[in-house]
């Protein structure tokens, strides 16, 4: 990529962090607030209502007008609400890009809190929880959330969703006041990637000063160390059954992450040819799907936190210890025999010749820059990335597999009909989870 | 809006095989794929689910090749492949960095003449698995199966791409086989491919790895017609603890239509952001609903204009019905100037961001082609501009009609 990514100081609450492309007349924007879930001082679910009511329009603009002035300019706006971080997500045509950035302002500094919307958004949520509720992958994301940080409730909800009780007690009046906090002791950066360049727009940014005050504030998090004993069974009355493991892992920086990465890759993280891909599906005929994932943490101030290493699969209700068993046996082969040197190289050679393939769209580099200023890393950190990839050994991939993807002790949730898993799990201990009780 | 080019070249072999590609020298890689015209339109009662059945079987193999090694060949260069079959056809493509296009071609040819299909019976399993995963154990997946069938009477896009379970039980590896040689053939078949390549030298791969296949099938060629509905149909479908959904549907303009502009900015003016008459009024004023969509979609033979609800707590399922399908009907004299410039706006950005990546260009150039030219893609920003208020209104008036209409209700 020639293009070079540049920073503009507003002033010490605004950065701005840009990559001029010239291919089309559009841009993709994604303005980060240093405030999120775990910043929740009252009901967990609190920060994400309150963004999605911001974005419901400024006082003295209805939705629908706020709506209908955006989209005549061809401009969409949405809301992410993260655990540390949270984006106000802007794209359009570059013409308007300054009038995007004016609307966002406008929003966010005044927001309207009507009573109408709050009603109709609170019906919206309770249908976003029923739709979930039926949906066997979501309720495992829940309620895997849940149980598994038990110790640091601040991780507990998924950041934009809340915990349902909390959500469903929430007032107008909690809201407004949450936001009265919202601005404050942190910091703004917006990140753009469009085809203008943002040094000749320097005096039109100035429009982003005084939307927040403070600067960075510093947070801290307990670290989330979990070892469980038991299987957590969701009952529900579906045909498969839903299984989650969840281990702790090294955080981004640590001298393992890129081992841990590539480990993942081939244990369980690159599709058909992953090891647990051709165990379980391509030899046993068990499941469709089978992966596992490294989530490399979440940023809190200086720190990153809460990093795990996760397996996901379904498979039919009668098969679920066997595809339990198939997936420890498979980690118990690794642990013993390690990968082989040929796995090694066409992972090596996977992350290497993907490169052109992460910095094709807008969207993508955008969101490659966006974690660039999330995790604090040097911009076009991938060229890093694959120089330390390229300089692993197979003992230090195979050390990191037998460290983090040992899965000693991991959290266990299994999304079935609970008295056919209670069956195929008796030698652990079991707890049933009855999904309405987490409602009501 | 008119700086941006695409720049689209096609040819066809003297087999038949189709090739399709635009030149992006602004890409970093390159996306490719094949597409068979085979899908739910052309399968057969008691055999639905056979395209989708032969997608999965295509990755077991060849004389040459295990099973599974295709993806892994792709990996190892760097890339990303996937399939998926829909009512018309069956796609394979490949993300890839542009040293690997000569791979994915001659993979593509070899898996068109040289399969050689292993472990069937475990596949099935896994297909079985999916249906259950996808559509059993989702109601809203298992709902919308029940509104095509109600949609179509005689027409195959009634059937499910994935199939029925005692379909999939009774499905042979002969059954299989057969499909394969009747329908994975240059004649039935598409190459797309963008990115930054030149057509000469796509041209000359394709002629390299495909220029001698003679293979002959004997595709179906006669689709049932659909006859024209003469009356409402209405199904309901009861499901404990589900969310309640409302699914209006109307058949309408094949791919290609000219009114394909004025049905898409419908779509907006309808349901577009907060604005559209039917969020606006039953969302935002009426708090009848909680979301409201209105999708114009498009096949080779028919397209559907839907509308999906899902009403706010303590709603009646069936009022809500009522009163949406009234408010369409009187939607025709409300829609404004405005709104109609609102919705022209959006679809043009949108059409700008949908052709940003080459991972997007080449299904839509693929799509265009099969169902009309891919060139016809550059005329979408010209044939939306050109759409007036009267052809939206008179689309309302013409094509939703209440002997027309599909309404599905799913209720707990």
């Amino acid at each position: 990529m020639a293009e070079a990514v540049s920073k503009l100081k507003i002033d010490n609450t605004v950065d701005v962090v840009f990559l001029k492309r010239e291919k089309l007349p559009i841009f993709y924007a994604n303005l980060l607030l240093g405030k999120g879930a775990i910043h929740e001082t009252s009901k967990r679910g609190i920060h994400n209502f309150t963004l999605k009511m911001i974005t419901e329009g400024p006082k003295g603009k209805s939705p629908v007008e706020f709506s209908r002035e955006l989209e005549r300019l061809g401009l969409r706006l949405k809301v992410r609400a993260g655990y540390s971080i949270s984006s106000f997500e802007l794209d359009g045509l570059s013409d308007f890009f300054l009038d995007g950035i004016k609307e966002v302002k406008e929003v966010l500094t005044n927001p309207a809190f009507r009573e109408e919307d709050f009603k109709r958004m609170r019906d919206q949520y309770i249908t976003a929880v029923q739709l979930g509720f039926q949906d066997p992958e979501f309720v495992a994301s829940y309620f895997s959330n849940y149980f598994c940080f038990q110790e640091v409730p601040e991780l507990q909800p998924l950041p934009d969703f809340g915990i349902i009780k909390d959500v469903l007690s929430l007032e107008p009046g909690e809201l407004q006041k949450y936001y009265s906090g919202l601005l404050s002791g942190t910091q703004l950066t917006l990140v753009v990637v469009s085809n203008l360049d943002l040094k000749a727009h320097y005096k039109e940014l100035d429009v982003l000063k005084g939307i927040v005050t403070g600067g960075a504030s510093s947070f801290d998090l307990p670290t989330a160390n979990f070892e469980f004993e038991k299987v957590y069974i969701v009952d529900m009355d579906i045909e498969q059954a839903h299984i989650r493991l969840m281990t702790p892992a090294v955080a981004r920086k640590d001298s393992f992450h890129y081992a841990l990465m590539v480990s993942n890759f081939i244990f369980g993280g690159s599709d058909l040819s992953s090891r647990l891909m051709r165990r379980l599906r391509v030899k046993e005929g068990l499941t469709y799907s089978v992966s596992s994932s490294y989530n490399s943490g979440i940023p809190v101030g200086e720190k990153i936190t809460a990093a795990y290493c996760a397996v996901s699969s379904e498979t039919e209700l009668k098969n679920a210890r066997k595809a339990y068993d198939l997936i420890m046996d498979e980690v118990s082969n690794i642990a013993r025999e390690g990968f082989s040197k040929e796995e090694l190289q066409d992972a090596i050679a996977f992350f290497k010749g993907s490169i052109p393939l992460r910095v094709e769209s807008y969207a993508q580099i955008l969101s490659m820059i966006t974690e660039e200023v999330i995790y604090r890393l040097p911009y076009f950190h991938w060229e890093e990335e694959i120089a330390e990839i390229e300089n692993l050994n197979l003992e230090l991939v195979n050390e990191a597999a037998r460290r983090f993807l040992s899965f000693k002790k991991p959290f266990i949730l299994i999304v079935g009909k609970a008295s056919q898993l209670k069956k195929q799990f008796e030698d652990f201990d079991t707890e049933i989870v009855e999904p309405e009780n987490y409602i009501r | 809006m008119d700086r941006m080019q695409l720049s689209i070249k096609k040819q066809t072999l003297p087999n038949g095989l189709k090739l399709v590609v635009n030149e992006d020298t602004y890409s970093t890689m390159v996306a490719a794929a094949i597409i068979y015209y085979a899908g739910s339109r052309t399968e057969e009662e008691g055999n639905t689910g056979i395209s989708h059945i032969l997608e999965h079987m295509m990755f077991k193999g060849t004389e040459k090749m295990a099973p599974e090694d295709y993806s892994k060949v792709i990996q190892k260069m760097g890339g990303y492949d996937n399939a998926y079959t829909s009512k018309d056809y069956t796609a394979f493509y490949a993300y890839l960095p542009i040293s690997g296009l000569e791979t994915f071609i001659s993979m593509e040819a070899d898996r068109m003449v040289n399969l050689k299909i292993r472990d069937f019976d475990e596949e099935m399993e896994i297909i079985k698995d999916e249906r259950r995963y996808t559509t059993l154990d989702n109601p809203v997946e298992f709902f919308m199966e029940k509104f095509w069938l109600n949609l179509f009477q005689t027409h195959p896009y009634r059937f499910p791409v994935v199939g029925f379970m005692e379909d999939l039980e009774k499905m042979t590896l002969e059954k299989v086989l057969g499909y394969y040689n009747a329908f994975y053939t240059p004649a039935n078949a598409m190459i797309a491919v963008a990115g930054n390549v030149a057509f000469e030298e796509v041209l000359d791969l394709v002629f390299r790895y495909f220029g001698n296949i003679s293979k002959n099938g004997n595709p179906k060629k006669d689709i049932p017609v659909e006859p024209e509905q003469k009356e409402k149909r209405f199904f309901k479908l009861k499901k404990k603890n589900v969310s309640p959904i409302v699914a209006i549907g109307f058949k309408t303009i094949p791919f290609g239509h000219e009114s394909m502009y004025a049905f898409d900015l419908l779509s907006e003016v309808l349901c577009g952001g907060k604005w559209g008459i039917l969020v606006k009024e039953l969302v935002y004023e009426q708090n009848l609903f909680t979301s409201l969509n209105c999708e114009s979609s498009y096949l080779r033979d028919h397209g559907l204009f839907s509308i999906i609800g899902l009403p706010a707590p303590g709603q009646n399922i069936f009022r809500a019905a009522e009163i949406l399908e009234k408010k369409l009907r009187n939607s025709e004299n409300r829609i404004e100037e405005e709104m109609l410039y609102t919705a022209k706006n959006k679809l043009l950005t949108e059409f700008y961001f949908n052709m940003e990546s080459v991972r997007d260009v080449v299904f839509e150039l693929a799509e265009f082609e099969l169902s009309a030219k891919a060139e016809d893609v550059l005329r979408y920003p010209e044939g939306i501009r050109r759409v007036t208020i009267d052809e939206i209104r008179s689309l309302i008036g013409t094509h939703f009609t209440e002997e027309k209409e599909t309404l599905g209700v799913l209720h707990g």
